[in-house]
């Protein structure tokens, strides 16, 4: 018996970041995909593991899912591992996307981070 | 391009199965993309980079988790073990580095020297029944020529011999290649057409040279080397068939060979087939003979055959073959001869580190074992049976063996690289070096061989611990003599090894300080030089076109900005060039013919003072001293003290045959002309002007009054002035010829003080260690000691005391070992004794200090125990 009402964990900053890749990349979501589009758009350079670890996490919470693709001839005839957001990681992530709107909100003219 | 192979392995190693396809081809996607982006090498970089993460293990047990959920069948267990190593391991992380650094440079050490003894020394030589391949040579006692070149018709006559199943014959050729950038000198090799298809030597692309290639009728032709085809024809197949200039006449390049043929040396450019029938004489001797062996008959045998025969020939033939012997060694030993001993020295010294990494790590970790006797006690009281105890502890060991053996695999390439790149010019075969199975299986065994003897010796201690005594009695002294026994031993063992290594490298550093320090003869600084072979043109025939093309270089390059003066040279400075000639003093005894041979050069007016080589007496050579005046030579000082000691050598005349005379008109200093290490050989110098056409390959030599390097272009475009067809080669600045004969003591020196180094290290953590154990263990003692109103300074003085006995026995035992190991660095010393008096007490005394100062540290800690502390929480 829980005390809590369960709420997911909130997502961390690499998992939204690799979510919103996969978004991105729409059809074309996958490892090497995914790890290059990160890379391009953050500067964050990543390994495969650290990237399918992260899916791997997701799925694992219901926010991602994949598939394996067919083989391709030009990366030595090896399939591709397809992901995509589920329903789930949409709302998860517009709850974070949410959440940090809120922090931010009238910080803009904070001394720390208003445009002089 | 592939992805680096090991890495992928080791990826793949680690990526869960499950993932393993999709993991494997986003990789190589990605590898792709960014060789085609950055470039192969960041490439191979990042794909490297793609293992150096934790994740790889989280990915791992997130698909290990699923996939053996039962963790108590066998598996689970070794899993269990696994996780409970690592824990542990991870808890006391500096004894982890510590453990895993010294297995790593330890097994490093060993598989990269393992690695070139291998290559080098033991791998046979990659050509068909290497082990039947011998050189024959002649030898001139007289002239003490041991390795000498063979005449054709010799050759010819030992070919017919019944020891030899096949028998052929090389020369050294020089052709001048006259390319699209101009012309280059090529150096290469004419060999008989049954050469290539004796070493079972094929082309790479077209075809190799055969027997018929020989014929006085066959079209001239040229095979390339790998790397000459690269460079001049940018590995394009097209060059096969295609006619090429070498020197006088147009031939046709019929194959390349393969990158790693390197017979009879590497760095060649072409080879050229032998013309079937030369009419050479008897006394014309530039062949040299390499043959197969027919079965079952030695070196030995075929030696004795040889000479019998050339006995014969002595006695019959009448064109010159007087007293010479004859030479047969096994092609393998020919081709390491100058390398073997110190080769020899370094795997022996490897193996010595090796044994002080590994009693490094076994001290380690039964220091370890001691601290941690409450920890067994607690968990054999709980139930953990003796058995689940010493799997643990050898999980632990194999845990920190692997990830020692990996690195130290890694590291070996590493050390492998760094001495292809260094040693390039002091080791045979040396494309041959790369990690092969049979080295690998080799560091393997050696890292399961260590994780084996340092597992052993914790886990035969916690079988002796006595679970009571272990959780109640910590001081007892009786229990703490016996298991300090082996610890004892062992630094003992530590300290000794590590004298012996410092006495080798204080030797070989010694020999290179004293090699260094010697003077060569001449001043190399801001000189520079280079190789013209002079061959008449139409305008310049004859001897007198020799000396005009020459006079008019010196003349030119003299002229250039910043150079002071120009001068010419047969034989340089270790260029392995020069003439040797019989000569007496004129009113000496004896025959010429029997009289020693004195090396020679042939120079002009300005090459002593272009080379920096002081003129001790008389003149040098003018233009009085031209052809048809008499004969004026100048003599080396050793030379005139041996043809006339005490008197004066001007005007004094030698006989080198027996009709003319030579008369001496100067004196100049010494020159070391073969290596440092030599002795400098007597010399004799005769001027170009009066010197025969054979003089036609000098050396020009400019001295400028800054760095001499910028001349290097200058030089060749005042050359190609006068004549476009002459290359310039053999370029090089003295100062670079200087460092080329030493380069191989020094990286001798830097190997043996970056070995000696570490054992140093080894030894001074060993001590440190245990005398720091023996406090730890004694703190209650001292407390107890300090507390009835012993000094400070006696705490110090006992423990110190340890060590100092223990520094004294390994360093006494360590002595006596260098003085029986030096010996096997005989052959690598110079100008110090293997056993030199100053350099063991150097370094006897040098460990002593650093012993007695790493045990130091842990008197001055026991020495500030708080009494009240230690016997409370004791």
């Amino acid at each position: 018996m829980s005390l809590f009402v369960h709420r997911p964990a909130p997502l961390g900053s690499l998992q939204q970041l690799v979510l919103l890749v996969t978004l991105r990349l729409g059809e074309d979501a996958y490892g090497a995909a995914i790890q290059r589009e990160l890379e391009q758009l953050t500067g964050r350079r990543l390994s495969i593991a650290t990237v399918y670890v992260t899916m791997e996490r997701l799925e694992a919470q219901g926010l991602a899912r994949s598939w394996l693709g067919p083989s391709t001839p030009e990366r030595g005839g090896k399939a591709k591992r397809y992901y995509a957001v589920t329903t789930r990681g949409t709302q998860a992530l517009r709850r974070a996307r949410t959440e940090l709107q809120r922090a931010w909100a009238g910080l803009d003219s904070h001394p720390a981070f208003g445009s002089r | 391009m592939p992805p680096p192979r090991l890495a992928r392995s080791l990826l793949l190693a680690f990526v869960p199965h499950a993932r393993r396809a999709e993991i494997d081809g986003d990789l190589l996607e990605g590898f792709r993309a960014r060789v085609e982006r950055d470039g192969a090498a960041a490439a191979r970089r990042w794909y490297w980079q793609q293992l150096c993460t934790t994740d790889l293990l989280r990915l791992r047990a997130l698909h290990g988790g699923r996939r053996v959920p039962d963790m108590t069948g066998g598996n689970g267990m070794m899993l269990q073990d696994l996780r409970f190593a690592a824990r542990s391991l991870a808890r006391s992380r500096l004894y982890t580095l510590a453990v895993v650094a010294v297995l790593a440079i330890g097994i490093g050490a060993v598989t990269a020297v393992f690695t070139l003894v291998h290559s080098v020394l033991l791998r046979p030589l990659p050509y068909r029944d290497a082990d039947r391949l011998v050189m024959a040579f002649r030898t001139v006692p007289r002239l003490g020529f041991t390795r000498s070149t063979v005449s054709y018709p010799d050759y010819r006559d030992w070919r017919a011999l019944p020891v030899f199943e096949d028998l052929a014959a090389y020369a050294n050729a020089e052709r001048t290649y006259h390319g699209p950038d101009g012309a280059e000198s090529w150096r290469g090799v004419a060999v008989t057409g049954n050469l290539l298809p004796m070493l079972g030597a094929g082309a790479r692309t077209g075809r190799a040279i055969v027997a018929t290639d020989g014929r006085p009728d066959a079209t001239p032709i040229v095979v390339l080397s790998h790397r000459t085809w690269q460079r001049s024809f940018g590995g394009n197949p097209d060059a096969i068939g295609r006619p090429v200039r070498l020197g006088e006449v147009a031939v046709t390049v019929i194959g390349v060979m393969p990158p790693a043929f390197d017979f009879p040396n590497g760095d060649l450019d072409f080879w050229v087939p032998l013309p079937d029938a030369l009419s050479t004489p008897r006394d014309q001797n530039f062949l040299s003979v390499v043959g197969r062996l027919s079965p079952g008959v030695t070196p030995a045998v075929a030696q004795r055959e040889l000479a019998a025969f050339a006995g014969r020939v002595d006695s019959t033939s009448a064109d010159g073959n007087r007293g010479y012997g004859v030479f047969v060694e096994p092609r393998h030993a020919f081709a390491v001869r100058n390398v073997r001993s110190a080769l020899i020295a370094f795997q022996l010294t490897v193996l010595l580190v090796l044994a002080l990494a590994c009693g490094g790590v076994a001290n380690l970790m039964l220091s370890r074992g001691l601290s941690r006797r409450r920890e067994m006690a607690v968990r054999t009281a709980l139930g953990a049976t003796r058995g689940r105890l010493l799997r643990h502890l050898m999980t632990e060991s194999t845990v920190l063996a692997v990830a020692g053996g990996v690195l130290g695999v890694m590291l070996s390439t590493v050390l492998c690289r760094l001495v292809v790149a260094f040693g390039a010019n002091q080791l045979p075969r040396l494309h041959e070096i790369r990690l092969d199975a049979a080295v690998l299986a080799a560091a393997t065994a050696v890292t399961l061989l260590a994780a084996l003897v340092c597992g052993l010796a914790p886990a035969l201690q916690l079988g002796r611990t006595s679970l009571v005594m272990s959780m109640r009695l910590r001081g007892d002294s009786a229990v703490r003599a016996r298991r300090y026994r082996l610890q004892d031993g062992l630094v003992v063992v530590q300290l000794a090894l590590s004298v012996v290594l410092l006495v080798s490298a204080a030797l070989v550093g010694r020999s290179f300080l004293r090699l260094t320090a010697i003077a060569p003869g001449f001043d190399p600084e801001g000189v520079v030089a280079g190789r013209v072979a002079y061959r008449a043109s139409p305008q310049d025939t004859g001897l007198a076109g020799r000396d005009r093309f020459f006079e008019e270089l010196t003349r030119r390059v003299g002229a250039l900005p910043g150079v002071t003066v120009a001068g010419l040279t047969f034989s340089l400075p270790f260029s392995e060039q020069w003439f040797s000639t019989q000569m007496l003093p004129e009113d000496a005894p004896g025959r010429v013919d029997d009289a020693p041979a004195i090396k020679g050069s042939v120079v002009d007016g300005a090459y002593f003072s272009a080379i920096g080589m002081p003129l001790v007496r008389g003149r040098a050579f003018g233009p009085d001293d031209r052809a048809g005046a008499p004969r004026a030579l100048i003599v080396s000082r050793s030379l005139a003290e041996r043809f006339w000691p005490g008197q004066d050598p001007i005007g004094q005349r030698v006989r080198d045959d027996e009709t003319d005379r030579l008369t001496v008109v100067g004196v100049v200093g010494d020159v070391h002309q073969s290596s440092l290490a030599e002795e400098p050989a007597p010399m004799y110098y005769v001027p170009l002007t009066q010197a025969g056409s054979w003089a036609s390959v000098l050396f020009v030599v400019a001295r400028s009054a800054a760095d001499p390097a910028p001349l290097v272009p200058l030089i060749r475009s005042e050359l190609r002035a006068i004549n476009p067809a002459l290359p310039l080669t053999q370029v090089a600045t003295a100062g670079a010829l200087i460092d080329r004969t030493i380069a191989a003591p020094r990286f001798r020196a830097l190997t043996f003080t970056v070995l000696g180094a570490f054992a140093v290290l080894l030894a001074v953590a060993g001590i440190y260690g245990i005398v720091s154990l023996g406090v730890a263990e004694r703190t209650r003692e001292i407390g107890v000691r300090l507390a009835l109103g012993a000094e400070r300074g006696r705490v110090i003085a006992m423990v110190v005391g340890r060590g100092m006995r223990l520094s004294l026995a390994g360093v006494g035992l360590g002595v006596v070992g260098a003085v029986a190991a030096t010996r096997t660095l005989e052959s690598l010393l110079f100008g110090v004794t293997a056993r030199d008096l100053p350099t063991f007490a150097a370094a006897s005394a040098a460990l002593l200090v650093v012993a007695v100062a790493a045990s130091y540290l842990p008197a001055r800690r026991a020495s500030r125990v708080d009494p009240l502390v230690s016997l409370r929480e004791g």
